[in-house]
């Protein structure tokens, strides 16, 4: 039995530095091969006019593996053959390799921004790379050596970019994140009309459980109700989301959770406040609902958010017998953490930049242990109330 | 006006959020030029400055909630009958105290002023 190797895709990211693929993304992989196979299928059949289909088994001896390197996830496509040729001269695996190349060209071609339509595709081939990188994220590649065409990265905008080149003009699929509003729920249909931010109601498909999920919806509910969805979309080719095709994940969410605080915070016009309140800047939000949660377990107490005149937000919680509040200032690029200890009638406060990651982790860090606190704190009371 | 007598405080929509208010509620913005702006209980029914506010000023209230002029009085804030911009306006200085002495403050305040209950509403949030 001979192997060889013919792609070793290296996803490169934040997530993967631990030397570990996120399950979900298998499903990307599972599409590389695919795409492989259907452009050998195509090319042996443009060489073999004749000839119906494909040589059997050729689909069984692609192999997948999966392996880690420093920094960064590795994957290995190789073939299995029998090994009655000499290495490089088995028509399979030569096959195989000018199947890569091809592909690996029309990644190229998009990367290195040359003139003119990359090199096509058969049409069998596009579903397989609509799946590939699909589960990627803006600061995320794949990285894949080629011998013809160097590295070549596959990253979400060279995602979109050969998918737009395809005939025909159809919706781009992506993974996507989407806090909205439920306006429905059709079970007959499992489907589920939802409200973005920008006022568009749009339909999501969910499946039996979810739909099951979704009988505690009240009807007096439904168009205030908040859903946090994480699927798979499509977009259009201004990339505005169309259509939750596949809802992996659906959590409906109450109107204290600190996302959908942010999320109407988003809403507040300028002069809020009896014509002179600044509200927050998109960016202060999205920087405050990151830090958050990253620091918040999901469980009570949760804060209460209150926009500030100045264009801030003052976070507030009753942890235990603390009363803190945390203020994000972006005039004075500060955060102020205010602790008042109601037995003690004491204050303890801590103010660092608003921008200094080190110093916001440092005080997320605080944040958990005073939380951590009021939980054991909670439990002990609990098991002293049971004796 | 005497130790006793109530302050009426309008409470803004965005400093209420699912059932909790906010300590802003009671500490003074800039625009505010450190004092904060209240309506004398023993003149005005906590419902008609209300109506003041809402209706003849077009600003922003959910209800009326209430700290007495010895609460204020405890945190060292002077609590000062200006009768400007109305005859019942009652204005508690916050002058010369620290952003962190503010924040403790303005918690406290709220505290009494929770404790006590709505003098009158809430109302459904209007801008």
């Amino acid at each position: 039995m001979s192997r060889e190797i013919l792609l070793e895709p290296r996803f490169e990211g934040e997530r993967f530095r631990d030397h570990s693929l996120p399950f979900s993304l298998l499903r990307d992989l599972d599409a590389l091969q695919g795409i492989i196979l259907e452009i050998a299928k195509s090319d042996y059949k443009e060489n073999n006019p004749t000839r119906q289909r494909i040589p059997r088994g050729f689909s069984d001896q692609l192999e997948l593996h999966l392996s880690t390197r420093a920094g960064s996830f590795v994957a290995e496509i190789a073939l299995i053959t029998d090994g009655s040729l000499l290495e490089g001269f088995d028509p399979r695996f030569q096959r195989a390799r000018a199947a890569c190349d091809r592909f690996l060209a029309s990644l190229a071609h998009i990367q290195e921004q040359r003139q003119g339509p990359p090199p096509s595709l058969p049409d069998t081939a596009w579903p397989y790379v609509e799946k590939f990188g699909r589960g990627l994220q803006s600061d995320e590649s794949i990285c894949m050596a080629s011998s013809k065409n160097g590295d070549v990265r596959l990253t979400r905008e060279i995602r979109r970019q050969l998918l737009r080149s395809r005939p025909g003009s159809k919706p781009l699929s992506e993974d996507v994140k989407v806090l909205a509003k439920v306006v429905d729920v059709r079970p007959r249909d499992r489907v589920m009309p939802i409200e973005l931010r920008d006022g568009r109601v749009i339909l999501c498909a969910i499946n039996a459980e979810q739909v099951a999920d979704l009988r505690d919806v009240r009807v007096g509910d439904f168009g205030a109700r908040w859903a946090l969805i994480r699927g798979i979309g499509l977009f259009d080719s201004s990339q505005q989301l169309l259509r939750v095709e596949e809802a992996d994940a659906l959590e409906l969410l109450d109107n204290t959770d600190p996302i959908v605080q942010i999320e109407q915070l988003r809403q507040l016009p300028a002069g809020w406040l009896d014509g002179k309140g600044v509200p927050p800047s998109a960016l202060l939000l999205d920087q405050i609902g990151a830090w958050l949660e990253n620091h918040l377990r999901g469980e009570e107490p949760t804060p209460r958010l209150y926009p500030t005149p100045e264009g801030g937000l003052e976070a507030e919680w009753l942890i235990g017998r603390l009363d803190l509040s945390i203020e994000f200032d972006p005039n004075n690029n500060t955060v102020h953490w205010h602790a008042m200890d109601l037995d003690r009638d004491t204050v303890e406060e801590d103010i660092v930049p608003l921008h200094d990651a080190e110093s916001l982790q440092a005080l997320g860090k605080k944040l958990e242990a005073e939380l951590d606190a009021d939980e054991r704190s909670a439990s002990d009371g609990q098991e002293n109330e049971n004796e | 006006m005497n130790h006793e007598t109530p302050l009426w405080r309008q409470i803004h929509p965005s400093f209420m959020v699912a059932g909790q208010l906010g300590s802003q509620a009671f500490r003074p913005t800039p625009k505010d030029q450190d004092l904060l702006s209240f309506d004398d209980g023993s003149r005005i029914p906590a419902e008609a400055s209300w109506q003041r506010h809402t209706g003849a000023r077009g600003l922003a209230s959910i209800g009326v909630l209430a700290v007495t002029v010895d609460e204020c009085a405890g945190e060292g804030l002077p609590v000062m009958a200006d009768g400007i911009p109305d005859p019942e306006h009652v204005s508690v200085g916050f002058s010369g105290i620290s952003t962190s002495q503010r924040k403790a403050i303005s918690k406290r305040l709220r505290d009494f002023a929770v404790a006590r209950g709505w003098q009158f509403g809430p109302v459904e949030a209007s801008a």
